[in-house]
Order: structure tokens, then sequence, then C-alpha cells
């Protein structure tokens, strides 16, 4: 029974060959292919030359070579193939066993498999890659606008200074459009720093108590001359239920609803831009901002709203004007205060824009009804005036401050180039302030602050000193504040900010409304 | 018959040695992926200096270590020929390391290091990355554009006859 099974479900798989120690084949049983007895097996297949013929040399050698594909004959298969070398007494043999239709399946899991594993590694690939490039474009942004920012800041100042000077009304013309186009870039280049900052992660949020009623006071105010000026209608609905001291990222919260409302503007014509805040939760001192900034503008294609909150996308024509960052940025600071972002458009019809941004109540000041300082900035007589040490290698800085403190009168201003030099003249006059840059040769501001702060003479210890930076970084201002200064002025700053500072450090109440 | 040698093509699976085989022997290309399992043997005789030199080409499925490739397959071999894929590090990391194990367990065997693939990469970018693994590779090729194709097996067999 068993030999009948074997004969016929194995026979018919399994070829035997028998061979001399030349290699010339003796007897074949010819099951599976044929081959002519008296022929040497090496001129049979590839297979069988070169080492065939070394290995018969050996006695009672066996080896078996698995899933090899021979044509022989014009018979293909795939076989597992044992080889004998004998010995002086049996002759050498093979046995040849066809698995063709195994292999033919183990194959096409093989296949299944390393394609898998290929792709796979594929998309890891392409992953990695796009990661260096996105940190390679963060990089390179957050350095190019730190670059423009300098310049910038000088034209805007000069700006300033220009537009209190004896101008005809031609003239003031023309500098309100370079004043206009200044802004504006100078815009782009805060979206181009907030955008690699926010995705390299190095854009962090300042949680700080404000006055939610004077915010959206200062939204109306903007607002309404921006939307007159297009002859659109603008609502403002805030509800009255809203605390008035919140705890936010007063500037941040800002930016997503300038930026949103500047887009609603940008691409109406005509109709209606309108605001509303509401209150959405409120659960002991955490309270859910609902904020929703509708037009009647040109509105998205179905498609184009996918893409709506993509970096560096123009999606309207008409959007000549910008990197096409406003709405991408709104929607990563949004996520960065864990909040949501909603888009509904009908094309040709306008746009909603629906944010849900979770903030603090101030408890501590809501109760006391505290007043928080308003920064509003008013001009001030000064009764004596005061030493004022410029210490900037920059030539145009120097000019920028030189005007702005002149302009403003009540200042005596000395202008030194670096650290040391600094240093010494702050030995040799009696100065009430200084502004120190940061960067500059010789001896840069950090030193010389630090030699300032611990010199032995108290006088000169005490005086106090404005740290300036282009390129502000949170360990640059730890490291002024270790050195013993806490005014600390990243460029470029808005001659309202130069001065509140230069106020505080001179102890000039004044400012305070 | 005499003057034919085998020689074996190693390396991952998918960096194309059944592809320089098949242009070496037939000049044949296909961008299809074929895996290969257990062994196809093909041959090819080159003429050089007059002299006819017969190669008996091992093309045995791709293994990601050597030491998991069957010895019956390697008994036997006059040249090794180790193929990397140019595009993917992770088929060279090691690579250091697998031709060490070659050469204690065939020592005297003469072995040529390939990087496949070349035409799909910036090869300057490539030689100053396999500076930076210490990796040194004989050949860059291409089975695609055939470059380099025939010279690395004409380059092994005047080590091996």
């Amino acid at each position: 029974m068993i030999q009948k099974i074997r004969n016929k479900y194995f026979e018919d798989k399994i070829q035997t060959v028998i061979l001399d120690k030349k290699g010339i084949i003796v007897e074949s049983d010819e099951l599976l292919f044929s081959v002519n007895a008296n022929t040497n097996i090496e001129y049979v297949h590839p297979f069988f030359e070169t080492n065939f013929i070394d290995l018969l040399k050996n006695n009672d050698f066996e080896e078996t070579y698995y899933c090899i594909h021979l044509d022989i004959n014009n018979i293909s298969g795939s076989y597992d193939v044992y080889f004998n070398s004998g010995n002086d007494i049996e002759n050498p043999f093979l046995i040849f066993f066809d698995y063709t239709s195994r292999y033919a399946f183990n194959q096409n899991v093989a296949q299944e498999k390393n394609e898998s594993i290929l792709k796979f590694r594929l998309e890891a690939l392409k992953n990695q890659q796009l990661k260096i490039e996105k940190e390679f474009k963060n990089k390179f942004l957050a350095n190019i606008s730190h670059d423009l920012r300098t310049p910038i800041a000088s034209i805007i100042g000069f700006l300033e200074i220009l537009e209190n000077s004896q101008l005809s009304l031609n003239q003031k013309d023309i500098l309100k459009t370079i004043s206009l186009t200044s802004n504006h870039l100078n815009g782009m280049v805060e979206d181009l720093l907030d955008i690699s900052n926010i995705e390299s992660g190095a854009f962090k949020l300042k949680n700080k108590p404000f006055d939610f009623k004077e915010f959206t006071n200062q939204i109306e105010k903007i607002y309404l001359v921006k939307a007159a000026a297009k002859n659109l209608d603008l609502t403002l609905e805030i509800d009255s239920k809203i605390s008035r001291y919140l705890i936010a990222d007063r500037v941040r919260l800002l930016q997503i609803i300038i930026n949103t409302l500047d887009n609603a503007i940008k691409f109406t014509d005509k109709g209606e831009i309108k605001l509303i805040i509401k209150e959405n939760f409120r659960r002991a001192d955490n309270l859910g901002l609902f904020i929703q900034i509708s037009d009647t503008g040109i509105g998205f294609s179905s498609r184009n709203k996918a893409l709506a909150f993509e970096s560096f996308t123009r999606l309207h024509d008409k959007d000549i004007n910008g990197l096409g960052l406003g709405l991408s940025i709104v929607q990563q600071i949004v996520t960065l205060m864990n909040g949501t972002i909603k888009l509904k458009s009908i094309l040709k019809k306008g746009t909603v824009i629906e944010l849900n941004v979770p903030v603090k109540i101030d408890l501590e000041i809501s109760s006391k009804n505290k007043k928080i300082e308003s920064k509003e900035f008013l001009s001030t007589d000064f009764t004596k005036k005061f030493n004022v040490l410029v210490v900037d290698n920059n030539e145009t800085n120097q000019l920028l401050l030189m005007k702005i403190l002149a302009n403003h009168g009540g200042f005596f201003i000395d202008i030194s180039n670096n650290g040391r030099h600094a240093i010494e003249l702050i030995e040799n006059n009696n100065y009430d302030l200084v502004l120190m840059d940061m960067d500059m040769p010789i001896m840069d501001g950090l030193t010389a602050i630090k030699a300032i702060k611990q010199h032995a003479n108290k006088a000169i210890s005490k005086i106090p000193v404005i740290a300036l930076s282009a390129n502000p970084t949170i360990e640059e201002k730890k490291s002024c504040k270790e050195a013993g200064i806490k005014d600390y002025l990243p460029r470029p700053f808005t001659r309202e900010e130069f001065f509140m500072m230069v106020y505080k450090s001179l102890k000039i109440k004044k400012y305070l409304v | 018959m005499s003057n034919s040698k085998k020689v074996v093509l190693i390396g991952y699976f998918g960096v194309g040695k059944s592809s320089l085989i098949r242009r070496f022997v037939q000049n044949i290309f296909t961008d299809d992926y074929l895996v290969t399992i257990g062994v196809h043997i093909l041959k090819k005789t080159l003429i050089a200096n007059d002299i006819e030199k017969t190669l008996v080409i091992w093309d045995i499925e791709g293994k990601e270590d050597v030491k998991t490739v069957r010895p019956s397959y390697l008994m036997g071999t006059s040249g090794f020929i180790y193929v990397i894929d140019s595009t993917r590090i992770h088929t060279y990391e090691n690579l250091n390391e697998e031709i060490k194990f070659i050469k204690n367990n065939y020592p005297n065997i003469p072995l040529i290091t390939v990087a496949n693939k070349c035409d799909l990469i910036d090869v300057e970018i490539f030689k100053k990355q396999l500076v930076d693994l210490k990796i040194e590779i004989d050949f860059l090729t291409s089975a695609k554009t055939a470059e380099n194709v025939e010279q690395i097996f004409i380059n092994l067999s005047n080590k091996i006859f």
C-alpha cells in the first residue's frame, strides 16, 4: 500500500542520476527530464560546472542544494538537488526533488514581502528627506527674516522721524505710501519669522493677563477704518458676558483675529465683514472663546478649502500682495493654543472661519477690579535733560537712535562703537542711561554690561542699561538678566516700545495713563 | 570547461543582482522587480587577451545578512561580487562587517564591491557618504544604463583566471 502511494505521488517528482567518478552519466531514471548517458554531467547545465568535478574526488561527501532553478533539455523546474560523491565501492549519484510549484508559491510570498519592505523603507526615506528639507527651509527662513528685520526697522524708524518733519502735502502723500509699503514688508518678514519658528518648534506662547475690553476696542478701531476704506460694512458682536480680564497671549490672539479679518477684507469687494466673539463655555477659571469671522467675499472652492491652511499657498489670483502665510499662521497658532479652527465657504458667496480658543479668566484682577496698565504712549515734557550713551557699531542704528532721541527732545547723546570704548566714556562722564547693542566688535554688549554692572564704582554699576538685540534669543535675554539688567529690547522696535523702556529706566512715570 | 569559474553575487534583496547579471549576459534590463528565491545559474564567456574565460554566475536570493546565505551556494566559488543599492543606505551600512565575514570564511577568494543604481543618485554626495561610513566601493554601476556592468565582470575575471 505504502509503496503504491509512494509510486503514485512521489516517484514522478524525483529523479536519480548515477555518475562515475569522472562525472560521466551512467544511469538515469528519466522521471523528470532526460539526460544522455555517457555525457559528462557538467555539460548538462552550468550548475554542474566548476566545482562538481572537484567534489567527485571526495569519498562519501554529500550536500543538498536547495531551490536550484534548472532548465534541462527544455524542461524547467525548481529542484532540491542531493549530491553524494560515492566512494571506492559505490558510484556517485544525484537525486533531484521537483518542488517547482512549492517554490513558485514561495516566490510569490517573497515578492509580496520584499515589495512591501521596500515600499515601507522608501516611504521612511522620503519622510526623512522631507523633514531635512523642512528643517533647512525653517532655518533659512528664520535667518533671512532676522537679517531683514534690522534694515526694515531702520527704514520704518526714519519714516516716523520724517513724518514729524516739515513736509509738503505731496511729500506727505508719498511718505504715506512708503510707510504703508514698509509696514507691509515688515509684516511679511514677521510672518516668515513666525512660520519658521512655529514649524521648528521655537515658537512659544506668552500667556499674560490683559484687558479684553481694551483688546476688542483696539480691533474695532483698526477695522472700522480698514472696512470703510473698502466701503464694506463692519459688524462687531462681542458677548458682554465675557470676563474683562483674561489670561492668554494677547499679541498672538490679536494676530489670529487680525490675519483672519485682513484675509476677509482682502477677498471681499462688497457686502459685510462680521466679527462675533462669544463665550463658548466657562468652567472655574477656564473660558472658551468662540470667534467667528465671516465675509461676503469670493469664497473658496471645495478643492481649495483643503489647501487653505497650507503655508506659501496662494489660492486666489487676487492674492498678489502676500506670501500665502496668513491662514497657515492662524491655524498653527490656534493649534498651539489648544484651540480649533473650522472653515466653511461657498465659492462666490463668502467664507466663515470659526475659531475656538481656550483662555483663562484672571480671577485675581477681576475680583479686585484692578486696572491693568494701558500702554498707550504719551509724549512727555521733561524738566531736566538726560545724558544718554548709545553703544552700537552700526552707523544706521546710531543715526536712527540719535534722531529718535533728538526728535523727542530732552536728551544729550554720546556715541560709542564698541563695549570697551563705551566703558572708558562711562568712567569719564555722568550718564543717566546706556543703550547697548549686543553684537559688536572688540567688546560685545554682554561683556560690556557685565563690566558696568560689576564696576567697583557704585555710581557706574547703578547706571541703567537697555540691551538692544537684532537677534533676540531667550538665552541672550537670560544672560542679560544674570548680568544684572532687565531691560532687553528686541529689534525692530517701535518708537513707543523704545520710549516705554527708556522712561521706565529713567523712572519717568508719566507714560502711564 | 577547465576555463570556467564560479562567481557569486551577494547582497540585500532588491539591490539589482539579477539585473546586473541579465544586463551582462543577455544585455536586457527591465524596471520590474522580480524577487529571486534560491539560485539561478547563468554563464557567459569573455575573451580577454585572446583567451576564453567562462564565468558561471550564481544569482542567489538576496539576504540582509551574508551569514544566513546557504553555504552550499557559496562552496567552490572563485570570486564574489558584493552588490549594494546606492539609493538605500540600509543595504550598505553594515558592509564592512559583511565583507569581513566573507573574507574570514572564504580566504583568498577575490571580492569586488559594487554600488548599483548609480543612475539614480548624486554621485558626489554618495561618495562623501561612503567616506563618512568608511566604506570602500570598487565600482559604481547601473544595470539600467549598463554603466560599468561589463567592467565589473572583466575586472573580477582578471583576478580569478
